[in-house]
């Protein structure tokens, strides 16, 4: 372990170098340390690591005295209690009873007349049948658990057909009339598409692209309409600035500076796409005398 | 033992202090890692760490389940309560203004993750260099500059917000 003085240390920096000097600086009292060397000492004194071999030597000197003490109070009860009954000393080798039988010996001895045996249906030991309630009848019976095949559970969970693919061909056609200068028919696809699906997935992007379409169709008083009319419209939220944008350069198309560098300006704090960008700032070079 | 206590105690115990803060379960936690270095000493193994990095793994993981609140005293439990307690041995530090000082580093410290406070504990108080601090805690030179690097941000951090908040 080196201790390596390296100049992108922390405590060498003029700010925190103090501070952290005073902490590293940090000394144990040897009082301290003799404390928990004598708790540790004396812990481990009372601690006997045992291996396998004094585990065994343990084990089998437990067991020796334990069988050694079993034999000597079975040999000395034994001898007490042939003291106690009289033993070789009384004489007499008819080994009568001193004591009289006890009666719970009497109670459990077997009786000597054999009873007959008692058949098993007076025993009810058979089993009660179970009882079969009219709703158990009328269920189906219970068939085992099987794990269903993966066809039959998509056919249980089969969704509905997306309309989203069908949305977006209808959105397609409209940016590839826009792409041929086709405004007019590009918006009566636009329409086409809300009607048949109103508050579809493509909802913003047809808000954006009618506006873009509107203007670009020359329609700059319908599309500052519709600009306006949207532009709170959570939906559209996201993409704001590109509202902003369009409806800057429909201002500025219509001879007001004024509005259009305030859209501008809207639609570059809210961030743009480095293309838009490039077109906002444009927009405002042209609209700034 | 008590040879391997003396040499190496110190050190462990200000490695202790600085993963779990002061206090006394500071001379537990040393405590606990010196029996169980005894207890556990035939799986040391000298060619494959120094005895410092085996001590400091042994009080890193007990440090650890400190802070995870599943640590037990044990045995030892009846023992230490039986003896004075150590608050009443005299600290080392004496002067006000730098007990302050340390104080707020091992409150900074002790905001930062487990992880990164020990690389910064072992790299800028102790001032060790990467490669013992990698062999040490078990990771690659790599992570180790990379677990400064935010520990340091972070440490920074807490510390620029403290003095700012209480004028330290």
């Amino acid at each position: 372990m080196k201790t390596i003085v390296n100049p992108t240390r922390l405590v060498l920096s003029p700010e925190f170098g103090p501070l952290l000097k005073q902490a590293s600086n940090i000394t144990v009292s040897d009082a301290r340390l003799e404390y928990n060397r004598r708790i540790v000492s004396a812990a481990l004194i009372n601690i006997s690591v045992p291996t396998s071999a004094t585990l065994l030597k343990v084990i089998t000197k437990a067991s020796t005295l334990t069988k050694t003490g079993m034999i000597t109070i079975g040999l000395v009860g034994g001898l007490v209690l042939w003291r106690h009954g009289g033993g070789l000393s009384s004489g007499d080798n008819s080994a009568k009873p001193t004591t009289p039988p006890p009666a719970v010996s009497t109670a459990l001895a077997p009786d000597p007349t054999p009873k007959p045996i008692q058949p098993a249906s007076d025993l009810n030991l058979e089993k009660t049948p179970k009882q079969i309630t009219k709703k158990a009848q009328l269920e189906r019976p219970r068939m085992p658990k099987m794990r269903q095949s993966g066809l039959s559970n998509r056919r249980a969970n089969q969704m509905p057909p997306s309309a989203v693919a069908a949305q977006l061909k209808l959105f397609h056609q409209a940016q590839a009339k826009a792409k041929l200068q086709q405004y007019n028919e590009a918006l009566k696809t636009l329409d086409v598409l809300e009607r048949r699906y109103p508050q579809g997935s493509l909802e913003a992007e047809i808000i954006i692209s009618r506006a873009e379409y509107l203007w670009l169709a020359g329609r700059y008083q319908d599309a500052a309409n519709l600009i306006e009319k949207q532009i709170n419209n959570p939906v559209v939220a996201a993409r704001k600035a590109e509202l902003w944008l369009t409806l800057g350069d429909v201002r500025q198309r219509q001879g007001s500076c004024k509005e259009a560098i305030i859209a501008y300006q809207r639609a570059l704090g809210l961030g743009l796409r480095p293309a838009d960008v490039k077109a906002a700032q444009k927009g405002l070079k042209r609209c700034t005398p | 033992m008590d040879t391997i206590f003396r040499e190496h105690a110190r050190f462990v115990t200000r490695c202790i202090e600085r993963l779990v803060g002061t206090g006394s379960h500071v001379d537990d936690i040393l405590q606990e890692t010196f029996i169980a270095a005894f207890r556990n000493k035939e799986r040391f193994d000298p060619e494959r760490a120094s005895i410092t990095t085996w001590l400091y793994g042994i009080a890193a993981n007990l440090c650890r389940r400190h802070r995870r609140g599943a640590f037990r005293f044990g045995r030892l439990q009846n023992k230490v309560a039986s003896e004075a307690p150590f608050a009443t041995l005299p600290m080392p530090d004496e002067n006000i203004e730098r007990q302050q000082s340390i104080s707020l580093v091992y409150d900074c410290l002790q905001k930062l993750p487990f992880k990164q406070r020990e690389i910064f504990a072992l790299y800028e108080l102790e001032g060790l260099d990467g490669g013992s601090i990698a062999d040490m805690v078990g990771v690659p030179v790599g992570t180790v500059w990379t677990r400064l690097h935010h520990a340091r941000q972070a440490f920074v951090k807490q510390v620029r917000h403290r003095t700012s908040t209480e004028g330290l």
